[in-house]
């Protein structure tokens, strides 16, 4: 066991058994009852009432005896695999809801919790996967881990924070485990010959990452937990509770600013000084199990030894090896699990990490049993026969099961590791070079954080969308010079796997002209990365070659349909982006370009751009070009958001009157400007200035409307798909322009009835959460 | 705007969701009156889905009774209906599927004599009739009363179909002047016929009579389907309208209904649209 569980555990697992049962017999609001069992790691899956339940593993780190009681709960309650989260944890997916607490008791009883799973909690604290090990780690943070989480998990109000609170230890300067871009990220450094921590924070992922600040050069190891709990408190006391999305404490960092941050902080810190809180009790050193004996298995084929070479390294401890395991998207088979576990058994309790990879780091094996450890990682995953960063790419599910996902980079990532294996080169050479995705902007699939990373998104060609992936590389990692990959380009998904090929073959072919990837980007990727992107630009059309309008994985053309409108409003935010990018590219290229006919291109596509920018916000998905602007006037114009003075220009885009945009090219630009500080002054429900909750009607200089009638239909309790089935049927009996207004359920309700009345071209007016359920205001078109 | 209680809202749900149909299409569904001709391969499949679908009337004409040899295809008949009239079985399955159908039963061949008769009120005509006396006068008679209907015709493992907008695209005789002389081509029962591509054109024809009822779409009009399932090969023939064609033409001689050639065959193969 690597952490003390809190003797309350049991009790709040009694207690939620009991909620357990008001929610199956219906005395316990949905809702509420989510807000209970998130917070214990419980979260429900796409299916109803399938859960997936995820196990705190501080650092990665689970023995044998517990990795064995998971698979086998997993074999007997859950799916065939047990999947390995970027936070290092392990989680069970498919559980039914009764068979929750039986398994959160039998996790008990091997000293395994899942609460702060998820919710506004302290999350699994994450630690490098060599901790304790690595030749060239500064000293061993695992006990500080361990400690930590024993002291966070047992104290009420970690429960309860604004937002989830993520912390993570580096071993070196390297800081291979991110802790930069954590909310508290500790990175072990000597100073003076005095081994401590320099302290990052407010660092993140997720929607508008950061690295993070760096608030203590250096702190004496006996700090670690009066740090950790200044800035909990004060994430507690000031942290945003109303707005989810802008919860985290990188938000209250921008918010407060530095200077207010630091005071608040040094504050709670000289408290907690000034009370002189306990350090950690950090626990016994471990003593390496006494020497066992099984059956070592001898292979000397050249297969073993390239594999060795690849996956096998010398631990600090003299004799014994660290040995990663690739697990394909972070998916173990219970029943390699199981043979793990059984193989692990006899060789101790500390021999085992989940890495932020999704992979396995065997540890402490002595090097004659690298043989049997071989043949065993043979029958667990193909990636043992790969070389090692194939199968260190992270790719998150994508729109396959995510709500906010665009692409699918699951489906890209097997096309790319196809087409890899397809060209036959020495990737070995690249060694541990990072490639991974995400389904969107979000990074979820920590693309920001990569030698070259993806993002999937939106692209038009002409007016019909087609899969493509922003391309961010670059980023670097270590104490004093971390930074998040830059954008360089895009290309289409269908490209995709051809532009990876392409660009490493050609890196590989320069490599020894460089120090690193990252020096090579530096001085000559960027501009291979851009003039690659430059000739995969033009895809084919639609009638030409369809294959460009498919996802990888995909059965069906790709489509906005299901996202953007009626959907969470961070996924909202990126399909905004990519207007937004556009708009300030082709702003940038209109200085650039001189007078012709590729200018007149640049300008027609500037208005668009512009002109359909923001359009989603007012619930509108244009299918034209002629409709972009038409909405546009309707929406911006004649509100009074946008000025009137553009409306002879957007009627002049609208006709395709190149020589009127050529006449009135600063009118363009600045239009382009308008709306792009319009959006600047969007607030999270996407409103803007001067708007009110109230739906948002024409402004002044307009005859007010007289108030349409509404017409009310209170659709609680009415299932998908017939509350829109009903709403269809109101709808038949107004005319244009009155106004329906209706009360949805939480849940699959308002995010697909808005939605569908959207696609029907009607206009929703308002979407207001009341309660525990919504009045959404719909205008008959 | 009472025809829409909580039962039907819930049945025609998925209909009323999609856009193209709606409330307006589903009450358009309810308020027509759709003839299939011949209660077989073609009709049987196309009656299943028009009433599931929540055709208002559903009429069906057919003369013949249920045969142990039709069973393989035409799926609206039972085993425990052998013997009974074809409209008969059809009536009774249209009605356990949705009581919402009123079922009007032609029993009886239908010839230039009474099939201005039988035709009169419908909105839409599906032929599913597996002889080419019978197809020429289908066109014949929806094409003077002004009827759209669809033609539609199977052997082996081949399809075709096409749909007829009195008027305004081309007819059956545009295309195919005349039924091939007889014997030219062979009839199912000594063809054969994979009973499923019956299944695959009369739910073709079944769409294209929802798709002219509700509004929705392009019908097959002036483009002839053909398909060939071994290989599953579609095709979409562009054929238009003759000016020679002796119905629909700019001098017509055929003013008056007539029986061609007693029942010949079944269609296809051989006859392959005139190439102009």
């Amino acid at each position: 066991m690597f952490y003390t569980i809190p003797a309350s555990l049991a009790a709040e697992i009694d207690e939620l058994e009991s909620l357990v049962h008001q929610f199956q017999s219906g005395r316990l609001d949905p809702t509420a009852f989510k807000a209970r069992r998130v917070p214990f790691g419980v979260y429900e899956q796409r299916q109803d009432n399938t859960f997936m339940v995820r196990v705190r593993c501080p650092g990665g780190a689970i023995t044998p005896r517990q990795l064995k009681e998971v698979a086998e709960l997993s074999q007997v309650y859950g799916a065939e695999t047990l999947h390995i989260t970027t936070r290092q944890e392990l989680q069970l997916h498919d559980v039914a809801l009764p068979n929750v607490v039986p398994i959160l008791r039998r996790l008990l009883s091997v000293g395994l919790a899942t609460r702060g799973g998820g919710g506004n909690t302290v999350r699994n604290i994450t630690a490098a996967f060599d901790a304790g090990v690595a030749k060239d780690e500064i000293f061993d943070v695992s006990p500080y881990v361990f400690a930590l989480t024993s002291r966070l998990i047992d104290e009420p109000d970690s429960w309860l924070l604004p937002r989830k609170y993520k912390i993570a230890f580096a071993n070196s300067e390297k800081d291979s485990i991110h802790a930069v871009f954590n909310d508290l990220g500790f990175i072990a450094i000597q100073q003076k010959g005095v081994s401590g921590f320099a302290v990052y924070v407010a660092g993140g992922m997720g929607t508008k990452p950061q690295v993070g600040h760096l608030l203590h050069e250096f702190i004496a190891e006996a700090e670690v937990y009066l740090v950790a709990e200044a800035v909990k408190r004060v994430f507690n006391q000031h942290g945003n509770r109303k707005n989810r999305h802008a919860a985290r404490l990188r938000f209250l960092w921008n918010s407060l600013g530095e200077a207010k941050f630091r005071e608040l902080y040094q504050q709670e810190l000289d408290e907690l000084r000034r009370q002189a809180s306990a350090p950690l009790t950090l626990p016994p050193q471990r003593k390496l199990p006494a020497p066992v004996t099984i059956a070592a298995v001898r292979e000397p084929s050249s297969d073993f030894q390239l594999w060795r070479s690849r996956f096998a390294s010398a631990q600090k401890q003299p004799g014994l090896y660290l040995v990663l395991v690739p697990i394909f998207l972070g998916n173990l088979a219970n029943e390699h699990a199981l043979a793990l576990a059984d193989f692990l058994l006899p060789l101790g309790d500390d021999v085992l990490r989940a890495t932020i990879d999704q992979n396995l780091c065997l540890r402490n094996i002595p090097e004659a049993y690298l043989g049997n450890v071989h043949a065993l990682v043979k029958s667990i995953t193909c990636l043992a026969s790969e070389p090692r960063w194939f199968g260190s790419s992270v790719a998150c599910t994508g729109a396959a099961t995510c709500k906010l996902g665009i692409c699918l980079p699951r489906g890209a990532l097997a096309a790319i590791t196809k087409k890899l294996q397809a060209a036959s080169l020495d990737w070995d050479r690249l060694a541990d070079f990072k490639m991974n995705l995400s389904g969107c902007p979000n990074t979820c699939g920590a693309h920001l954080t990569a030698d070259l990373g993806f993002f999937g998104k939106v692209a038009r060609n002409g007016q019909t969308p087609y899969p493509a992936y922003g391309i961010v590389a670059g980023a670097k990692l270590g104490h004093g010079k971390a930074r998040l990959a830059e954008l360089v380009g895009e290309v289409s998904a269908r490209d995709l796997p051809a532009f990876v090929v392409e660009f490493l073959k050609s890196y590989l072919e320069q490599s020894s002209r460089f120090a690193s990837f990252t020096d090579y980007f530096e001085q000559q990727g960027r501009q291979d990365l851009r003039a690659l992107c430059e000739k995969h630009r033009i895809i084919p059309g639609f009638d030409d070659d369809k294959n460009y309008y498919y996802d990888w994985g995909a059965t069906e053309i790709f489509s906005l349909a299901g996202r953007g409108v009626g959907e969470c409003s961070a996924g909202l935010f990126d399909l905004i982006e990519v207007d937004l990018k556009n708009v300030r590219t082709l702003r940038t290229e209109l200085g650039t370009v001189s007078p012709g006919s590729k200018r007149d291109e640049i300008l027609d596509e500037l208005a668009l751009s512009a002109a359909r920018m923001l359009l989603i916000t007012r619930g509108v998905e244009a299918h034209s070009e002629a409709e972009v602007f038409t909405q546009f006037r309707r929406h911006f114009i004649e509100s009074g958001l946008v000025a009137a003075k553009y409306l002879p220009l957007v009627e002049a885009a609208q006709r395709k009157d190149t020589a009127h945009l050529r006449a009135q090219s600063a009118d363009v630009l600045s239009l382009a400007q308008t709306v792009e500080e319009l959006y600047g002054k969007m607030d999270n429900s996407m409103r803007f200035p001067g708007e009110s909750a109230q739906p948002p009607g024409p402004a002044e200089p307009k005859p007010p409307r007289p108030p349409a009638p509404f017409a009310e239909r209170d659709l609680r309790g009415v299932l998908c798909p017939m509350n829109f089935v009903k709403t269809k049927l109101a709808l038949e009996g107004l005319s244009v322009g009155q106004r329906l207004r209706i009360l949805l359920d939480d849940g699959a309700p308002i995010q697909n009835v808005p939605r569908s009345v959207a696609e029907e071209g009607h206009t929703i007016v308002e979407q207001i959460k009341t309660g525990g359920h919504w009045a959404v205001i719909i205008e008959k078109r | 705007m009472s025809f829409f209680t909580e039962a039907r809202l819930e049945r025609y749900s998925r209909h009323i969701i999609l856009k193209e149909v709606g409330i307006q299409g589903q009450e358009r569904l309810y308020r027509a009156k759709i003839l299939i001709v011949g209660a077989g391969g073609l009709g049987a499949p196309a009656a299943l889905y028009l009433a599931a679908a929540g055709v208002g009337t559903l009429g069906i004409a057919d003369a013949d009774r249920v045969e142990l040899s039709n069973l393989q295809r035409q799926i609206i008949h039972h085993t425990s209906d052998l013997g009974k009239a074809k409209v008969e079985s059809a009536a009774d399955k249209i009605r356990a599927i949705n009581p919402d159908v009123t079922v009007r039963e032609h029993h009886c061949f239908i010839s230039a004599a009474n099939i201005r008769d039988v035709i009169a009120g419908y909105d839409f005509v599906i032929d599913g009739t597996d002889n080419f006396a019978a197809k020429f006068l289908i066109n014949d008679a929806c094409v003077l009363a002004g009827i759209p209907y669809s033609h539609g015709g199977i052997l082996r493992f081949n399809g075709q179909t096409m749909t007829v907008l009195p008027g305004k695209s081309a007819c059956f005789r545009c295309v195919f002047r005349k039924p091939p002389p007889p014997g030219a081509v062979p009839t199912c029962s000594q063809a054969g016929v994979l009973g499923a591509i019956a299944g695959m054109l009369g739910t073709i024809q079944a769409t294209e009579a929802l798709k002219h009822i509700v509004g929705a779409g392009h019908v097959l009009a002036d483009t002839l389907l053909t398909f060939e399932a071994l290989e599953m090969n579609f095709r979409r023939i562009k054929v238009r309208r003759d000016p020679e064609c002796p119905l629909c033409g700019e001098h017509p001689s055929i003013h008056e209904l007539f029986d061609e050639e007693p029942p010949a065959a079944c269609d296809l193969k051989s006859s392959q649209p005139l190439t102009r």
